[in-house]
């Protein structure tokens, strides 16, 4: 592939709005989500349980469940609106230009076909060339995700593989057609965490080696901070606030990105071994108030908090944040913390 | 592969000897065998002759060996009206129950996996609702009942079909489509019971994800999975219409298994009773193996364990 300037903009994803209907009417499951992924990018989508995050990566991929419909400004990948496709449309793009990495690779394989089967059926079906030229293709991407005697793995069913392997395998599945853009939903989240490190790192590598822009989706700050280029924090189907990894480790602005940093275990003076924690829980999608949807959980939550949707606010170039109060009052909360 | 074949073929045997050593004690055990041979008023020294002649003086253990190798050379005694072979009568009937058997369950699986996989695509849709019912009704209705009414319509009214007998192929038709009524509902749940936990699996939202054709998602990656207890179910199914087809084969006057066994019980023709016992518990200990194998050919699970 030839060297395309850095900036090239892969998904630009402006008000995304995921709606479930329910026997009360619809719920709102993510609330103008936006961001933007470019060439060779990390962004990371860091949240709790139930944020939203996988459903946004779902209504990227058009995989939602029947019972949800996505509203949005635009969905543009790689200069297509996504938004409006056929189901048909769009079944050409993804497995081929855009791919998914799924959370748990004991489930995310078919039991019942050989791993070079499923490898192969995904170029095949892509018309990316004939059997054996994915044959070929599948071998050479197992053995770079470090597969050993790839072309005798290939007629290995994905229980004779241990899940570290098999989440290598989803990955070269993942690489197959040579994507423009990876989404990996929690990649490593089931693995052991000694095959943690290694397949983050895997992850890292194949993305500057093919120049892929990469969405990860992560509760994992650790993951964020060594991976991502970019961050987008989302509550409650919000993006509250999104920054360049090194801004938001420095200065998070948002009282739940703050929150959220003081989970991380080490981050105090040595001595303190008190384990941080946000008091509550994210609210249910029936449960969400007007105004700001971290007010309930807020420690600097005032009257107004409760007033009208809260909009998201640019303080540098690439940082933004949807909370009421000044920047100084939140950056000083951070210092004093 | 082997080991687990093996395995089976060990099971099934097994079950073969049970079965076997069942049936060897319903006809010694259902009163005084001699007795009835002789007939009604025959004296005691006619009866001991013919305990005599048939080793019934034996002990239990030596009669049932005997019989055992006999049934192994294919001798499984005569009926004792006809004076026939027993072998003989069952090899001249179970050409054409099988041939209305298979053609039933080949009916009732070409109708029922595809509607049961795409009742359990479209959950809760028109189709399922559909299929639904009509695996209701045909579960519900008598199968006796329901031949009659293909009788009426297709034999009386348009007269496109023949209602009686086996003289051609055509012959065939009806009775095979009443058959299929009867096990096509339980095939189809069964698909789509098992069609609601696949779809629901990871690996058919990463079929998705590739890009693959719904097509290729439900019958490639979801019915693989979802198939295993169908399997096993249809071979119970054919052993069940093997067996079982006794009064659809009375009302089209066919002269299958099924009446050869209805004749027999109502004239207490013990020999053929008891070899057809035998010969359908082994049809059912064979299907049964095959499912396995089938089984172990979908699955590489069950396979390579």
């Amino acid at each position: 592939m030839t060297s395309s300037p850095a900036s090239e903009t892969v998904l630009d994803v402006k008000n995304l709005n995921v709606y479930i209907k329910t026997a009360v009417g619809p719920l709102q499951a993510t609330k103008d989500v936006s961001f933007q992924v470019r060439r060779g990018e990390t962004l990371a989508i860091v949240g709790e349980s139930g944020c939203g995050k996988t459903i946004t990566s779902l209504a990227l991929m058009g995989l939602l469940p029947k019972a949800a419909f996505v509203q949005a400004e635009s969905c543009n990948f790689a200069g297509t609106e996504l938004q409006g496709l056929t189901r048909s449309q769009l079944s050409r793009i993804r497995g081929k230009s855009m791919s998914m990495i799924f959370q748990d690779p004991m489930t995310s394989l078919n039991p019942v076909y050989t791993i070079g089967d499923q490898l192969a059926e995904v170029y095949v079906k892509h018309g990316m060339g004939n059997k054996r030229a994915a044959r070929e293709r599948a071998i050479m991407l197992l053995e770079r995700v470090g597969i050993k005697n790839a072309a005798e793995r290939l007629s290995y069913y994905p229980h004779q593989l241990s899940g570290g392997l098999r989440q290598r395998v989803v990955i070269a599945m993942a690489l197959m057609c040579g994507p423009q853009l990876i989404i990996a939903d929690e990649p490593t989240t089931a693995l052991d965490v000694t095959v943690q490190a290694r397949t983050l790192a895997l992850l890292g590598e194949l993305q500057r080696e093919f120049g892929l822009a990469l969405i990860l989706i992560t509760h994992d700050l650790g993951i964020v901070a060594s991976m991502a280029d970019r961050v987008a924090v989302m509550y409650a189907g919000c993006v509250v606030e999104a920054a360049t990894t090194e801004e938001l480790f420095r200065s998070p602005l948002h009282p739940y990105t703050q929150g959220l940093m003081r989970c991380i275990p080490g981050r105090h003076k040595a001595g303190d071994s008190h384990l941080h924690t946000i008091p509550g829980m994210v609210p249910s999608l029936v449960e969400i108030r007007p105004g700001c949807v971290f007010q309930n959980r807020c420690a600097m939550a005032i009257e107004r908090c409760g007033g009208s949707d809260i909009e998201l606010r640019d303080v540098e170039e690439a940082h933004s944040f949807r909370c009421i109060m000044p920047q100084a009052e939140l950056a000083s909360s951070w210092l004093h913390s | 592969m082997l080991k687990y074949i093996i395995k089976r073929l060990a099971i099934a045997i097994l079950v073969i000897i049970a079965v076997s050593v069942i049936s060897f004690a319903l006809l010694r055990l259902s009163g005084n065998l001699a007795q009835s041979l002789a007939g009604e008023g025959a004296t005691q020294q006619q009866i001991a002759e013919i305990e005599k002649l048939y080793g019934l003086d034996k002990p239990l253990v030596s009669q049932y060996m005997d019989w055992v190798v006999k049934v192994l050379q294919g001798d499984m005694g005569r009926s004792l009206f006809t004076n026939e072979p027993v072998f003989r009568m069952i090899v001249d009937h179970i050409g054409v129950t099988a041939i209305i058997a298979s053609l039933a369950l080949t009916l009732a699986i070409v109708i029922a996996i595809p509607l049961g996989v795409f009742a359990g695509v479209y959950k809760n849709s028109w189709l399922d609702r559909l299929a639904l019912g009509t695996a209701v009704f045909g579960s519900a209705i008598p199968n006796f009942w329901f031949a009659l009414v293909l009788i009426y319509v297709f034999g009386v009214q348009l007269r496109m079909l023949p209602i009686s007998g086996n003289a051609t192929w055509q012959h065939y038709i009806l009775p095979a489509i009443t058959l299929a009524t009867g096990v096509m509902p339980q095939i189809m749940r069964l698909t789509r019971a098992g069609m609601l936990d696949t779809l629901d699996a990871e690996y058919v939202k990463m079929a998705w994800a590739k890009g693959l054709n719904p097509m290729t998602v439900f019958f490639k990656h979801a019915l693989r999975n979802a198939i295993l207890p169908v399997v096993a179910l249809s071979a119970v199914s054919l052993g069940f219409l093997l067996g079982g087809s006794v009064i659809v084969e009375a009302v089209f006057a066919l002269n299958g298994i099924g009446s050869l066994a209805y004749h027999a019980i109502k004239q207490a023709d013990f020999p053929v009773v008891q070899s057809i016992l035998l010969f359908l518990s082994c049809i059912y200990v064979v299907l049964t193996f095959l499912a396995d194998l089938i089984n172990a050919r979908l699955d590489p699970r069950i396979r390579l364990r």
